[in-house]
């Protein structure tokens, strides 16, 4: 039917807008186990199906075919959401394009950009913006979450928005030249990197705790390790020490949540008897 | 009762799909959410320096694949309602919001599972074609689910739990809240060890980090300067030889 139309089907700039919007606000809307933003995917495709579908049988096999497990991070991955909303208008017009490809795009695309995304968002952005806002609170000044919470909404939605329409302007190739070029792996490493030295710098600002208990070397004399040696040595020398073991216990594979738990015991038993605070 | 009510509103529209996902990047996080229960209870500083407090306890917290470490939500919300109402000091709210965090943590799970039983609904509305059915189903279900965690649980404990928590946080020994502070300033290395385990590409790269400690710990640069000097450094090293370098070297 759509193949003996002789006008081009071309999305209009409201279905496009639509869904962005429904991908960067929704996506999570029945976040679940069994696949994750099925679901919040399906929903993004509601505007373009709609413009671009006419009959049940067209709109259904749309509809099944976003309807399987997807996963990435909202921000960068809305690239995806642009890229098969493209492949999509495509198809509508005739070119040979099955479910098969659409979904080996979808399903190759998810994690390097959840990898690149939760780095640049999680692993950047976030924890800078809080550190700011967060030194600034701690003080009572309201500007601290006013400046956080408009730097974390402005980033998200221009972020994707950004994202969703370069995927959906130079599709497939924009995919390939990130691959080829190696900016996708570029743009990580950078991110993490960025990450990793704010992480540092955060370690010695904000994890904050001190050997007390001293160490009797006479009836008249003690030792203070905090002072005497750790503050004089390494500042914040325990933090450090603390964060590096920790990871050392990730890279082993340890589960967070019981290290979680671990740490609440110890740090209830180390407190409880004054050796550190 | 009514700021218990306001500040339930404020949770179920914080943990339904219309939070438009600024919940995870803005409202969930005790920083935000500290100082807009301060203003619902008219102490808008106490909130904010509460929230920030509980808030450094989770700066490098991640969410990746579904799984969080800790319910940031109930966490943020009900420490700072608590120590405005039950009259707490900032280090008494922290202490009483982590342990909340810890087992509010376990409903995530539980949601998401209770979730997964509505994706059958959406083959079936797959299957007739029906797209608004698809973008209600999207949106509904997580609205009500929202209402029952963590909505209902932090409106009882706001609006009835000032007097019982006073009086529990009054009676713990002091050894005890000593221990939960020091737990809530172990937190925060859980959450960079994290963010290391995550960003680090191999072992070396723990000098990376290692340079952004320096710079904080010995040259006592605060965490805007760091990230600019971090920003310039990954510049020069991924993106300067790119194009121009491969060129050269022909």
């Amino acid at each position: 039917m759509s193949k003996a139309q002789p006008e081009k089907k071309k999305l209009s700039r409201t279905a496009l807008l639509k869904s962005w919007f429904i991908w960067s606000a929704f996506l999570h809307g029945l976040y679940n186990w069994e696949r994750m933003q099925a679901v919040g995917f399906a929903h993004t495709m509601k505007p373009i199906i709609d413009e671009l579908y006419k009959t049940k049988e067209e709109i259904s096999q749309a509809l099944q075919r976003h309807l399987v497990f997807f996963n990435t991070s909202p921000q960068v991955g809305a690239l995806a959401a642009g890229l098969v909303t493209s492949m999509e208008e495509q198809r509508a017009n005739g070119m040979p394009i099955d479910d098969e490809t659409i979904n080996s795009v979808k399903t190759s695309l998810m994690g390097p950009l959840a990898g690149l995304g939760d780095t640049i968002t999680q692993g950047m952005v976030i924890p800078i913006l809080l550190a700011i806002g967060i030194s600034l609170g701690l003080e009572g000044n309201g500007m601290g979450a006013f400046i956080y919470a408009v730097g974390a909404s402005v980033y998200a939605y221009a972020f994707s928005y950004w994202a969703y329409f370069q995927g959906y302007k130079h599709g497939g190739n924009l995919v390939e030249h990130m691959y080829g070029s190696g900016l996708l792996e570029k743009l990580s490493d950078a991110a993490a990197f960025v990450g990793l030295v704010a992480a540092g710098g955060l370690t010695a600002r904000y994890v904050n705790f001190r050997v007390l208990s001293e160490i009797r070397i006479s009836d008249i004399a003690t030792f203070n390790i905090q002072t005497q040696l750790f503050d004089r040595l390494v500042p914040s020398f325990l933090p450090l020490v603390t964060v590096l073991g920790l990871w050392g216990l990730l890279r082993k594979g340890v589960k967070v949540n019981h290290i979680i738990w671990g740490v609440f015991v110890v740090g209830i038993i180390l407190g409880w008897f004054g050796v550190i605070g | 009762m009514i700021q218990a009510l306001i500040i339930g509103l404020y949770v179920w529209w914080v943990a339904s799909p219309f939070s438009i996902n600024l919940s995870f990047m803005v409202f969930t996080r005790p920083l935000v959410s500290g100082a807009i229960v301060g203003l619902v209870l008219g102490d808008v500083q106490k909130g904010i320096m509460i929230g920030a407090a509980i808030n450094a306890v989770y700066i490098g917290y991640m969410h990746t694949g579904g799984s969080v470490t800790a319910d940031i939500t109930s966490a943020g919300v009900v420490g700072a309602a608590m120590g405005i109402l039950a009259n707490m000091s900032v280090e008494a709210a922290l202490a009483f919001a982590i342990p909340i965090g810890l087992i509010g943590n376990a409903m995530n799970p539980l949601m998401m599972a209770v979730k997964s039983l509505f994706v059958h609904r959406a083959d079936k509305y797959a299957e007739d074609g029906d797209t608004r059915g698809i973008g209600r189903l999207n949106l509904v279900p997580g609205t009500l689910l929202a209402l029952l965690y963590p909505t209902i649980p932090i409106v009882l404990i706001i609006a009835f739990g000032a007097e019982p928590v006073q009086a529990i946080v009054g009676a713990m020994p002091m050894r005890l809240m000593a221990g939960i502070t020091v737990t809530g300033k172990l937190l925060p290395a859980v959450g960079y060890a994290m963010l290391l385990r995550y960003m680090a590409r191999d072992t070396l790269d723990v000098a990376i980090y290692l340079i952004g400690f320096v710079l904080a710990a010995y040259l006592k640069l605060d965490i805007i300067g760091i990230v600019m000097l971090g920003g310039a450094l990954a510049l020069l090293i991924y993106f300067r030889n790119s194009d121009k370098g491969v060129a050269a070297n022909v």
